[in-house]
């Protein structure tokens, strides 16, 4: 699979190149849009430099493209389903939402994040703004990802239109199979995508397979609009995704099933005061499996002084429900004042168990061993989000918002308290609190190509449910069992970013650098005296608040075109992190480079990516963590795009890890090699 | 041992009685022993926190509290002590739910 996706940094980045040509006015905002990473899946069919180069992307998972924005990094334990990390914040320190619409993972130990259940082929763009000032969807510390869903092809000169793609990877024996259609007339709009992939264990640089790194899937998303008239619409979507047999090869168990389904309505007015509701609904449903692993394991009989085997299985479901609305406002009250509003509720139901069947070899199974490792809770959130945008001059634009969260958990779950009552806990069945955020930022434009923007912002955060509720949760990195903490404080952060931007017509400088300083950090901590559940565990860690905490990232892009023809890109992400002031905060990726020279002619484009990143040697061997070489990867990729009558055929070709280095990420839990050499291709074919 | 009659998950009374052997036919009641418990789950190979070993409540019935972290087969390891010295040897109930 392509590593290419610079090119939608590209894309991105050169339609703002030409938003600021048409915007002769020179106010601040083209710049703004700098910070919103867009990954725009549908370009006007006339475009046709940017359809070409753009398309056989669609053939990668969302990690891919997530790997390319600015600030994140992945988490990663297997080849699919990588955990997306924000300058340092992951997991509940992050808000990840679709069109605006709450979604939680049913696993307990992270291996579905929301991200895995989305494709890009699903996706309009990708929002991201980092630290507290991701507030818009909720109160939180570490950032927020919106990802928008697809629309159907409205520019599309037919009424209807259609594709059908196939793409192969030689390093896993992959097969994708991707298709759209869409049909628009009048005032209704219908679109559908979906994609199917089917890998197998992946060759790392060292020729050696990667056992368990296979993975399965289906997507299918479905768009439905109604427009009544110019301001207003109607729209229906509904997203379906199932993964079977995914790997995961840094873990000791693999995924059998995990599907998601979302349910979404909304109605949108616009105009001079701009409002859109919504109503949705998902499900998450996902089954871990053990089954293909050796679990035998030789336990010392003390009294016998001899060996005995034992075999152990594991049943893992574990299931997530959200139910949710909202309604957003925005109100230019003045020429110089735009006011936005946004009401929100949702309500999760997160569920996840374990049974354990044990048996010795030559013996009768034991009787099955239960628990809850998420015992059954429901958390309703109610949010109240308010933002002011004011154009004091010219030069000068302020933003303040402000946010309150209203959170009751219910736990509903009676064997979630008797497992408690182990700790001494007499639990309530219910917890309510308040969390908030506010964040002031100020634009400045300094000349006609030079802006500044500053943000300081403060919020806290709910603790998520394992945090609160966790039950023994095995986490494969620091080996240690994880154990909730009741009446864990939130965790509460203040922000400070300062930004440059460069704007000139043939170079483009975006550096921006944040500091969070945290306070009530939840982490593990080792706790003695609670004995670990499995012999593989190294002890239990209970959720506690670290007095103080703190990061510093610092990102740059830059773009330089020299010709025409010919496209220079650059990203630099690096992050830092300490607890107490003292101890290195662990899973901070070190400075990584992604740099793309790209050539692109009438049908055909080139382009040749090295990526690249340095050791990580501040790490934290009590979670886990080892050194980390750098290493440097390079690929190609060539595209071409031949026109017959109506229709459409592009071919690509590339070649991902040329050199077929064998090498990891800092964040690869299990310090497994990535794929090594990949010869990539990929026919499309669009009427 | 009397209870847990009725084992569940979490945190469980435990009461045990103790009988000294004066004759063949007569076992009178004894309350001046001290109680240890170690619950263990003997396949996983892990025990349970926050255990409260039984103390005499009269009558040689001692009562504590003993917890479970999940169903399953557990062994409630038993040591019974006498002035500071171990009585009992390898002595353990079986608790099955």
């Amino acid at each position: 699979m392509p590593k290419y996706f610079l090119l939608l940094w590209f894309s991105g980045l050169s339609s703002i190149a030409l938003s600021q040509v048409s915007d002769s006015t020179g106010t601040l905002f083209d710049t703004i849009i700098l910070n919103e990473v867009k990954v725009s899946a549908v370009f006007p069919l006339n475009n046709n430099d940017v359809v070409d180069f753009y398309r056989p992307d669609y053939f990668s998972t969302l990690d891919k493209v997530n790997a390319r924005l600015d600030g994140m990094s992945l988490i990663k334990r297997g080849a699919y389903a990588l955990e997306p990390q924000l300058n340092g914040f992951s997991a509940g320190q992050l808000n990840v939402t679709i069109d605006g619409m709450k979604m939680f993972g049913a696993c307990t130990d992270k291996m579905d994040p929301v991200t895995s259940y989305i494709e890009p082929t699903n996706l309009k763009n990708i929002t991201i703004n980092t630290g507290t000032n991701g507030s818009q969807n909720g109160c939180n510390i570490g950032g927020s990802m919106d990802m928008s869903l697809q629309e159907p092809n409205s520019d599309s000169p037919r009424p209807f239109y259609s594709s059908l793609g196939y793409g192969y990877e030689s390093v896993s024996r992959g097969s994708n199979i991707l298709f759209t259609a869409g049909y628009t007339k009048r005032k209704l709009a219908w679109g559908i995508d979906g994609v199917y992939r089917k890998n197998h264990n992946y060759m790392d640089g060292t020729h050696s397979t990667i056992p368990f790194s296979q993975f399965e899937k289906t997507n299918i998303h479905s768009v439905f609009i109604y427009s009544p008239n110019t301001i207003s619409r109607l729209k229906a979507d509904i997203l379906f995704d199932g993964a079977n047999n995914v790997g995961y090869p840094a873990l000791p168990m693999d995924v059998a099933i995990a599907r998601a389904t979302l349910f979404a309505l909304e109605y949108r007015r616009t105009g001079r005061t701009q409002l859109i509701s919504k109503m949705y609904f998902n499900t998450i449903h996902h089954v871990m499996d053990d089954s293909k692993r050796d679990s035998l394991y030789f336990l010392e009989n003390e009294t016998e002084i001899k060996n005995d085997s034992v075999y152990m299985r594991m049943d893992m479901p574990g299931k997530s429900s959200t139910l949710g609305a909202y309604m957003q406002l925005i109100v230019p009250w003045n020429d110089h004042n735009k006011l936005t509003i946004k009401a929100d509720n949702y309500t999760n139901n997160s569920v996840a168990e374990m049974t354990m069947h044990m048996r010795y070899a030559g013996f009768s199974p034991e009787p099955p061993m239960y628990m809850q490792t998420w015992p059954e809770m429901l958390r309703n959130v109610s949010g109240l989000f308010v933002q002011n945008t004011t154009s004091i001059s010219k030069k000068l634009k302020l933003t303040v918002n402000g946010r309150i969260d209203y959170n009751i958990d219910i736990l509903q779950s009676e064997y979630g308290q008797l497992q408690f009552s182990v700790f001494n806990y007499t639990l309530e069945k219910k917890q309510s609190r308040v969390v908030k955020s506010m964040n002031m930022s100020a634009q400045y434009r300094i000349n006609h190509s030079l802006s500044l923007t500053t943000t300081a912002g403060y919020s806290d955060r709910m603790p998520a449910i394992g945090e609160r509720l966790g039950f023994y949760l095995y986490n494969a990195y620091d080996g240690y069992d994880y154990i909730g903490n009741p009446y864990i404080k939130t965790e509460k952060s203040n922000f400070f970013s300062i930004g440059f931007m460069l704007s000139k017509p043939k170079i483009k400088i975006n550096l921006s650098q944040s500091f969070s300083y945290i306070r009530d950090y939840i982490m593990g901590i080792s706790d003695t005296l609670i004995p670990a559940m499995n012999f593989y565990a190294r002890g239990t860690r209970v959720y506690t608040n670290v007095p103080a905490a703190g990061t510093y990232s610092a990102d740059l892009q830059l773009l330089y075109n020299p010709l025409k023809s010919i496209s220079l890109f650059l990203l630099s992400k690096f992050t830092m992190g300490r607890i107490n002031g003292g101890n290195n905060m662990p899973l901070i990726p070190p400075l990584k480079n992604i740099a793309v020279v790209q050539y692109k002619k009438d049908r055909f484009s080139f382009q040749a990516e090295n990526e690249s990143s340095l050791a990580q040697n501040f790490i934290n061997p009590d979670y886990g963590e080892h050194k980390t070489p750098a290493y440097t990867v390079f690929n190609i990729k060539s595209a071409y795009s031949f026109s017959v009558s109506r229709s459409i055929l592009d071919i690509s070709f590339g070649i991902t890890n040329i050199f077929n280095g064998a090498y990891y990420e800092h964040l690869d839990w299990g310090r497994i090699n990535r794929p090594g050499r990949s010869f990539e291709m990929f026919v499309k074919y669009s009427y | 041992m009397l209870q847990p009659v009725d084992p569940k998950v979490g945190m469980n009374d435990i009461e045990l009685t103790l009988h000294r052997k004066a004759t063949m036919m007569d076992w009178p009641s004894d309350d001046t022993y001290t109680i240890e418990i170690t619950p263990e789950m003997p396949s996983m190979g892990h025990g349970s926190p926050n255990n409260v070993n039984p103390s005499s409540i009269g009558n040689g019935h001692y009562k504590g509290k003993v917890n479970f972290t999940m169903t399953g087969e557990w062994r409630v390891n038993v040591l019974v002590k006498k002035d500071g010295a171990d009585v009992s040897q390898n002595l353990f109930f079986t608790v099955t739910f």
